[in-house]
């Protein structure tokens, strides 16, 4: 699949069919996509955690009410931020390590769409409770969930907003005369 | 004095041997998260959250095999007005709204 066709495709899947997705697969999306996004200081102070338990799912859900109904699969990216800050000093805030998260949440996102699944990110949830629910050691904050699983349905693609953007000073236009508009 | 101990209250084992208390666990367990979570998420999480638990009631009636046509129905209506959040938050709250009148006639659909 193309890069630009999985970008402008994938969608945030919040209803998933019965029907569970190999943990080889999960594993491909961590290793295969999610590791290679940049991190800042490069850190990589990520880990991610791969749920497919049913008890641990439901655990999950309990305290996520983000999480998308019946996934089969949720991938929690937490953030050590003990390494974080060890690695890259200042870099290695909990504002760095959540844009961390957030480009290793789209690498993944977008393979999983390659591979003919669906995923919803997810920010809606309790961190006390995940943590608790997966009994993470202090160091770690998760910061991100992934529901992950294969469709019900495509969902409609939000219009998107193309007046975002200038040419060099504030309102500039660029050397064709364009101004603002993505779809000019 | 009212007597307020919970007289139905089983042991953890005894409910943990029927699946509909899981389901209904899980429904109000979700519940509790949702109004945890909401009271630092946008206004209009409010009635968002609150359809995702009428749509999760309908799945969970499946799951208890207690299913009907007119919760089928509910449960469909409902996913359509959630998908109207793609197009706004305002196209979303009049989608909600308009749901309300049509509970009449989901209603009295067959059971």
């Amino acid at each position: 699949m193309e890069l630009l066709e999985a970008i402008r495709m994938r969608r945030s899947c919040r209803r998933f069919r019965r029907e569970e997705v190999p943990a080889t697969i999960l594993r491909r999306l961590v290793c295969e996509a999610a590791i290679w996004a940049p991190t800042g200081g490069n850190a990589q102070a990520w880990r991610f955690g791969l749920v497919t338990d049913p008890a641990l799912l439901e655990a999950v859900t309990l305290v996520s009410p983000g999480l998308p109904a019946r996934a089969h699969a949720v991938i929690v990216i937490c953030q050590d931020l003990t390494i974080a800050r060890q690695r890259s000093r200042n870099f290695g805030n909990e504002e760095y390590a959540l844009m961390d998260t957030a480009m290793a949440a789209q690498n993944l996102m977008l393979m999983a769409h390659s591979l003919g699944l669906g995923t919803c990110a997810v920010a809606s949830f309790h961190r006390g409770g995940i943590k608790a629910a997966l009994e993470l050691p202090e160091t770690l904050v998760p910061q991100l969930l992934v529901a992950v699983g294969y469709q019900a349905a495509t969902p409609v693609a939000p219009a998107r907003n193309t007046e975002v953007w200038w040419c060099d000073r504030h309102g500039g236009q660029d050397l064709q005369g364009g101004r603002d508009g993505c779809g000019r | 004095m009212a007597d307020r101990t919970c007289k139905g209250a089983g042991t953890a084992v005894e409910d943990k041997a029927r699946p509909e208390e899981s389901t209904l666990f899980l429904l109000a367990g979700w519940a509790v998260s949702s109004a945890g979570n909401l009271v630092t998420e946008p206004r209009a999480y409010g009635p968002y959250r609150l359809l995702q638990m009428a749509r999760r009631i309908c799945d969970a009636s499946e799951d208890m095999a207690v299913s009907s046509r007119r919760l089928a129905a509910l449960g469909q209506r409902i996913d359509e007005v959630l998908e109207t959040w793609a197009a706004g938050e305002d196209a979303f709250l009049s989608a909600a709204q308009a749901l309300v009148p049509e509970l009449v006639s989901i209603s009295r659909s067959a059971k």
